[in-house]
């Protein structure tokens, strides 16, 4: 026997023994049989291979023509499209099934009316017959049999929330203009959109306004090229059972739907009764999909959209100080969408003045087919700015304030806005939560997942006037920003024109939604590490697995999270589901002003450690905690927790 | 320090292994052009841009294969990089893992499941080596171990992205990518799961492909 196969017959015996005995690679550290600094070291004793390391030599070039990941101006890229050519689209508003009626809703192939619980059969209807059929782990997953909705139809005080408004949507293949200017011409190309729109509809809501959205999936088995036709639609950050969250693990076959309960509640109900804490509104939410190891391939098919919700019931005295025990409701102190009401934000008729803008990359081929880099590990960096599904577009605006509300859909990109004029941004939200007050800023970052709703006023431009929005932090790769601003990176133009539009109502409060207390003791202290580990996207070490749920959380507790980014130069948008949270400190120093309101993402930079202090109150089931670098999400870096 | 520059080293190693000769066999050159299955199957997306690669490489049987043509086109892969003499514990993990999912799919592996296992260290890892290996871990039929000439292999790594960003560390042949890539080529349904999780978990990822 040479030393070949004595070192073949060596190597697998280890094997054997590490596959009989159910070893990990931390059992191997700690049984000394791997060094963290040699490796195993068994076969390396039978064979010098390390000599052979040891000499060097020449390395491979990478072969002509095979670039992983593409990057913009080196490897492929996309032809050429001329800005401010398309105007920006304003996303479609929603509306209810006719008649707000929810006998109007399709129902599908095999289902029935919206009712507490899943009506289906396994060849149609509600897809979580379907689902517990597929998946019987899933029954035990969460505490709730057949995934019936926790806020409907159960009785008590948080089961007792029946839908007010009934809406259903379709989500489908159709075709898409990204820019006239592309190969594909005023044609488009095939694109996934909810209600066959990119970006999906906005949706207006109401707290204390219950509503039930039934989506319904007619994807194509032949995909864009990429994408899968299984969705599971995640309303980003809504305060929703888990039955209804859009959590990756609840896939909706195409030919299925799936019906999303929404009780429009805010965290505390049980502490506060009603419909819980005021201070605890959100504002500015999206949805998109969640497809567990698809989620970037499908939003980046098309699959996101917004919901802007509006508090319609408030209860707060001039000071701010909640007020709920007095009864004290509609006292015009609401955000109501109204310009003489509440704190008097921009909206105007019909939302004209409050906005949606949704910002995304992307990349098409030489021949301007609409690319995805499959082969990215590390993100999907685009050299196209699309603002609501176009190119580079304009928007005419009114001399007046203006409400924007602004998404970061991803799947890779973190933005550093500026404008060209001496104007500040007003930041009033911070993950669509308004901030105790304003924050006057020349620039800010914006990481994926993130809104921020910003305040313009146009009022002192004249008619004309040109301002463009641009996105000055480099970047090439799903690492994140180089740190350093480009000269320009021109994403949006605003043309101020001499459009009359009668007086401007709206005003930029000093003073707005005053932060949750922090009063609750911290039951448990958890800590998490995002890093990037062998050529993989780790939590705490570990790839996800679907089996697997890393921490239950006792409902009602309130916790001490530290969210740390374990090395290299790698950026992590972290999500975590469910109730927002608060920033304690950030690298041991406290939070900026944007940064110490409710958020629901961490920008957690390089080497960054932030310390969180979360609630889990209301309802219970699992939820995911992932890095929203979308590609980062779809290999493996996500953990399941569960509200017990 | 350990390269993956060792690769093209060709230490005396490889001749006694049969890959010196492999690389010059004039049956591999022509196996490039006359694939059967090359011939009237459309290509998918996936393979139009590049992400399947359609290198020549010889199996653990010793059979010479196009990649894309002969075992990826039309058919639901799982596929996956390793080295027989893998340092850090990671590929032996990995490797017991598959086996463990191929138990779990049982028939189906072979008839509309098939696993490849690219090794990283062609100049090692010959068809003798890799059969030897395939033996020693009780792979199944479906399971096929691939090797080939060092800058296909490499194509075939970059292709499929199995690239870290920093070069230097993309250079340390220990520090390989530890995912595996999952899809149906006729549907350009394309997915990764990491080795490390549970073999349950890593099966049913083959529920997304069949629906």
């Amino acid at each position: 026997m040479n030393s070949q196969d004595k070192l073949i017959l060596k190597t697998m015996d280890l094997h054997r023994q590490i596959t009989e005995a159910k070893l990990t690679r931390r059992d191997l550290l700690k049984m000394g049989m791997l060094s963290a600094t040699t490796g195993l070291l068994l076969p390396i004793s039978g064979l010098s291979l390390r000599s052979a390391f040891a000499k060097g030599g020449e390395d491979i070039p990478p072969p002509v023509g095979i670039d992983s990941c593409p990057v913009p101006g080196i490897g492929k890229i996309s032809p050429p499209t001329r800005p401010w050519i398309e105007e920006l689209p304003r996303l479609i508003e929603k509306q209810t099934v006719a008649g707000n009626n929810p006998y109007n809703i399709d129902h599908g192939n095999g289902g029935g009316v919206p009712g507490p619980d899943a009506i289906g059969t396994l060849g149609g209807g509600d897809c979580k017959i379907d689902c517990l059929n597929s998946f019987p782990e899933l029954s035990k997953a969460t505490p709730y049999a057949n995934l019936s909705h926790q806020a409907w139809g159960k009785g008590g005080q948080l089961g007792n929330f029946a839908p007010k408004k009934w809406y259903e949507t379709h989500i489908r293949q159709f075709n898409h203009v990204w820019h006239r200017d592309l190969p594909a011409g005023t044609t488009g190309q095939p694109a996934w959109g909810f209600d066959s729109v990119v970006p999906g509809p906005m949706f207006r809501t109401r707290y204390g306004e219950p509503h039930l959205n039934r989506m319904h999936n007619h994807l194509p088995a032949q995909n864009l090229g990429f994408g899968i036709n299984q969705t599971s639609t995640h309303m980003h950050n809504l305060h929703t059972p888990s039955e209804s969250d859009g959590n990756p693990l609840y896939p909706v076959f195409s030919g299925y739907y799936w019906d999303h309960h929404y009780p429009n509640v805010y965290a505390g109900v049980k502490q506060f009764g009603g419909i819980g804490d005021p201070n605890e509104a959100l504002g500015t939410l999206w949805y998109h999909d969640h497809k567990l190891d698809f989620t970037a391939q499908n939003i980046y098919a098309g699959l996101a959209g917004m919901n802007s919700i509006y508090d319609a019931w408030d209860a707060y005295t001039g000071d701010g100080r909640y007020n709920g025990a007095d009864n004290n409701f509609g006292k015009d102190m609401g955000d109501l969408g109204d310009e003489t009401k509440g704190w008097r934000l921009p909206c105007g008729a019909n939302y004209e003045f409050d906005v949606g803008l949704v910002f995304h990359d992307r990349q098409f081929d030489p021949n301007g087919v609409d690319f995805f880099p499959l082969t990215c590990f590390d993100g999907a960096i685009g050299d196209k700015m699309t603002v609501n599904g176009k190119i580079q577009p304009f928007m005419p605006v009114k001399r007046r304030k203006y409400r924007f509300r602004m998404l970061n859909m991803g799947p890779s990109r973190m933005y550093q806005w500026f404008l060209d004029v001496s104007t500040p941004f007003v930041v009033i939200s911070k993950d669509g939560n308004l901030l105790p007050a304003p924050v006057l800023t020349k620039s800010f970052k914006h990481t994926v997942a993130e809104r921020f709703d910003i305040i313009i006023d146009f009022s002192k431009f004249q008619a004309g006037k040109e301002i463009i929005l641009s996105n000055r932090a480099e970047q090439t790769s799903g690492r994140g920003p180089s740190g350093k601003l480009s000269p320009n990176n021109q994403v949006l133009k605003f043309i101020v024109t001499s459009d009359a539009f009668g007086v401007d109502e709206s005003l930029i409060p000093a003073k707005l939604r005053p932060l949750p207390n922090m009063d609750q003791p911290i039951a448990k202290r958890r800590s998490w590490e995002f890093k990037r580990n062998g050529g993989e996207w780790t939590v705490n070490g570990n790839t996800f697995s679907a089996n697997v749920i890393s921490a239950e959380v006792a409902e009602g507790t309130a916790e001490q999270w530290t969210i740390i980014n374990g090395g290299g130069s790698w950026q992590h948008p972290v999500h975590i589901h469910y109730e927002e949270h608060r920033s304690l400190s950030i690298n041991n120093a406290p939070p900026s002003a944007i940064d110490a309101g409710r958020n629901d993402v961490i920008r957690l930079e390089a080497n960054m450690k932030t310390e969180i202090y979360m609630r889990f109150r209301d309802y219970k089931g699992i939820y995911p905690m992932h890095c929203h670098n979308a590609v980062h999400e779809d290999h493996a870096m996500m953990v399941m927790w569960k509200i017990v | 320090m350990n390269r993956r520059s060792f690769l093209s080293l060709g230490l005396g190693l490889s001749s006694s292994l049969g890959l010196v000769e492999m690389a010059a066999s004039p049956t591999l050159q022509a196996a490039q052009i006359t694939s059967a299955s090359a011939i009237g199957k459309p290509r998918s997306r996936a393979a139009e841009t590049g992400f399947l690669p359609n290198v020549p490489l010889i199996t653990h049987n010793g059979e010479q294969v196009n990649f894309y043509d002969d075992m990826v086109q039309g058919k639901t892969v799982l596929l996956n990089f390793f080295l027989v003499t893998c340092k850090e514990g990671r590929c032996p993990i990995a490797m017991a893992n598959i086996r463990k999912v191929q138990e779990l799919l049982g028939e189906r592996v072979g008839k509309d499941i098939f696993f490849l296992s690219i090794t990283l260290q062609p100049d090692f890892d010959s068809p003798k080596v890799l059969k030897t290996y395939a033996e020693g871990l009780d792979a199944q039929p479906g399971w096929t171990f691939l090797t080939g000439k060092a800058a296909d292999i490499e194509t075939l790594r970059r292709g499929l992205g199995f690239v870290d960003i920093d070069p230097e560390r993309d250079r340390d042949l220990n520090n390989h990518v530890g995912m595996a890539r999952y899809g149906n080529d006729s549907l350009n349904r394309w997915g990764s799961v990491s080795l490390r999780s549970s073999s349950a978990n890593i099966a049913s990822t083959f529920k997304w492909l069949s629906k």
